[in-house]
């Protein structure tokens, strides 16, 4: 076998060349994913780890935050109490790049499939290929490489699953790398609740570089809640890639607080028309943590509409990021596409970068961008002291209330109440480091 | 004594609006402040509720035996102030609900008091509620959001009814208000009238002082107390205006 072409930059790549070269063996999979698996390492090596000179990363600086000589997790890690323990779900548990707990087909709904990629790559399984080839992408591609598993989740057509999908990411080991890849498939006119949960508390640095494909097929419709949740010193990178057919429809809300850096890539395709797109974003980052939403949304088809709501708080030294790239395409008519970006700036050392972007090659579109940083109200802080609230309690209540509008998209009330009750601690951690 | 405030001298944004003001305020009294506009009211509400700004020069203000200028706003609060705002803020995302609750357990908290349980506290803010015309679906919008300012008003006498103060500073709680919403306001704070609590009314008008009576009515003018007098007073400034008086 030829030898790797690299042209490594930094003892990271050097690292993961010699990992790769130490693991090619024993990582899992058909004949036919070497190769693949290979190409796209090579593809990492060329271009090196994002850095802060590539423009899409211009915010974030993941090569000088990874440790070198992580290593590849092996799903032993120790696993929290869940946030979202007691919840009627359909659980799902992957963690350090492991599916650990995966529902067996007797307790699940007809209509829902659930599978190991793991498993599914030791059968011959030519149909998984679509899910996994090289791209563009850099952490697309480093987890290509190195993937061992994933959930292959997937909704027969017409079928309404009832109760939520959650599926849990827990990374609970140290000096370890996970990569995992899932896919969610929902057949026309599917419906489904998928809830993700990103936590675990490594002592010393792990890296999570989650792929997921989300295909939503003509008038299907996906209601989406994700947390990410993980602690320092956390790297959470989450790549998303989900393309919307006819009259498809994709709602969610995301949450981010907590990991030393957390990066979550979106990159949706309308194909249908009437497609529609719909993501309010959160993010709250205290000292030494770094929370980054980079989406990219292109609309393929005609009537196709997106809208994305981010709100973030930054407090101390933390650093916020909302990039939010739409491109419509010459067939895009009739196109309806809005973007806000609303910060809150709690102390002179924390940063937020907010980047709209707007691509336009169609004549009759509706597309808008906002986009705002401020203060706390002093009004509503003295306000709420003259009742007797404390200053920090003051903060953190107005700063919820700011990150509120995030939390009502959560339409379901009892699930709603968990991703509060989690918001308002982690605000007083943030707000508790204020100015 | 409730409030004793002596030779109080204040500047906002280096300007010097409070020029002296001396006032003595009995336990389970209500003195109305009156005065045109610029003589000092608000500063006067907003030094004593400890705003940010508002600059005490010179001076003391004693509340309850402490000397309330050291206290923060949220320790003043606990200590059994309240300040009922001419123009009460909107807290988007904050429930009115949520806030009292907050505000409540959080006083109670300061005091070393056990908080209020829930099932308590949603029958106390429901019947309060019902005697100031607050719907329950009010009370579950986020604070003074979307309100009328009668509505702001009421809201502002709802929190008073729930927080119970000792002292209750009302700044202009008539301004702004028909007929209807002013007795109702009144009869709010009448309800809560008692020995052991006080109130200072700072009003531009009369028509207030028609339906709660004060014991004390003072002018003020220029920074200071111009004039002190008896429920009578507020009458005599309704049919003479107050450029007579102030000069007086």
């Amino acid at each position: 076998m030829a030898a790797l072409e690299t042209t490594v930059e930094t003892s990271l790549e050097s690292g993961l060349a010699t990992l790769f070269a130490r693991e090619r063996a024993s990582l899992a999979g058909p004949l036919w994913l070497a190769p693949l698996r290979a190409e796209a390492l090579s593809r990492v090596l060329r271009e090196g780890l994002p850095h802060r000179r590539v423009e899409a990363w211009k915010f974030t600086d993941l090569r000088n935050k990874l440790v070198p000589d992580l290593d590849i997790a092996k799903g032993n890690g120790a696993t929290p109490p869940s946030l979202f323990a007691g919840m009627r779900a359909h659980h799902v548990g992957i963690n350090g790049g492991r599916l650990t707990n995966a529902p067996n087909t007797d307790g699940l709904p007809d209509g829902l499939e659930i599978l190991s990629l793991a498993e599914a790559l030791a059968t011959p399984s030519l149909w998984l290929r679509q899910w996994l080839q090289p791209t563009a992408d850099p952490l697309e591609n480093l987890n290509l490489a190195f993937v061992a598993d994933g959930a292959m989740i997937r909704v027969g057509e017409g079928v309404r699953v009832a109760l939520p999908l959650l599926l849990r990411v827990t990374q609970g080991e140290g000096g370890a790398m996970a990569h995992t890849r899932s896919v969610v498939s929902l057949e026309a006119g599917a419906e489904l609740t998928l809830i993700e949960l990103d936590d675990g508390n490594p002592e010393t640095q792990g890296f999570a570089n989650t792929a997921m494909s989300i295909v939503l097929e003509p008038g299907a419709r996906l209601t989406h809640l994700r947390l990410t949740a993980s602690a320092k010193p956390a790297i959470v990178v989450r790549n998303d890639d989900i393309e919307l057919a006819r009259d498809a429809s994709y709602d969610g809300a995301i949450f981010s607080s907590g990991a030393a850096l957390a990066r979550q890539q979106m990159r949706v395709r309308l194909n249908g028309a009437g497609a529609s797109f719909n993501v309010a974003c959160a993010y709250a980052a205290s000292s030494n943590e770094h929370n980054d939403y980079a989406l990219e949304i292109v609309h393929e088809a005609p009537h196709t509409t997106s809208r994305v709501l981010a709100k973030g708080v930054a407090a101390g030294s933390g650093h916020g990021v909302v990039q939010g790239r739409v491109v419509v395409q010459p067939a895009a008519q009739k196109s309806d596409s809005h973007q806000l970006s609303r910060a809150l700036l709690l102390s002179a050392h924390a940063e937020i970068d907010q980047k709209p972007e707007l691509e336009i090659y169609a004549d009759d579109v509706k597309c808008g961008h906002g986009a705002a940083v401020g203060a706390l109200d002093e009004d509503q802080l003295f306000y709420l002291r003259t009742r007797g609230i404390s200053e920090p309690d003051a903060r953190s209540m107005l700063v919820a209330a700011f990150l509120g509008e995030i939390t009502d998209r959560v339409a379901n009330e009892a699930w709603r109440e968990r991703v509060a009750a989690w918001l308002a601690e982690r605000m007083a951690r943030v707000t508790g480091e204020g100015a | 004594m409730m409030l004793q405030i002596n030779d109080l001298h204040a500047t906002v944004d280096g300007k010097k609006i409070l020029k002296g003001l001396t006032l003595s305020l009995g336990e389970g009294e209500v003195h109305a402040i009156m005065g045109p506009n610029g003589s000092g009211k608000s500063t006067l509400s907003y030094v004593l509720a400890g705003r940010e700004g508002y600059n005490v020069t010179s001076g003391a203000v004693t509340f309850r035996g402490r000397n309330l200028l050291e206290m923060l706003p949220e320790e003043r609060a606990s200590a059994g102030m309240f300040l009922a705002m001419q123009y009460p803020v909107e807290l988007p995302g904050v429930t009115t609900m949520n806030f009292l609750r907050a505000a409540l357990n959080a006083q109670a908290k300061a005091r070393g008091e056990p908080e209020v349980d829930a099932v308590t506290f949603l029958k106390r803010i429901k019947e309060a509620g019902a005697k100031l015309s607050m719907s329950d679906e009010m009370l579950k919008r986020a604070v003074n959001v979307g309100f009328s300012g009668g509505e702001k008003k009421r809201n502002e006498v709802l929190q008073m009814a729930m927080l119970k103060p000792r002292l209750a500073v009302l700044d202009e709680t008539d301004s702004g208000l028909d007929i209807d919403a002013l007795k109702v306001v009144a009869e709010g704070v009448n309800a809560m009238r008692a020995p052991d609590r006080s109130f200072l009314i700072i009003t531009h008008y009369q028509r207030l002082l028609n339906h709660i009576v004060p014991d004390r009515v003072h002018v003020l003018s220029g920074g200071r107390i111009a004039r002190s007098g008896g429920p009578e007073l507020a009458h005599e400034l309704e049919s003479r205006g107050y450029e007579e008086k102030a000069s007086a």
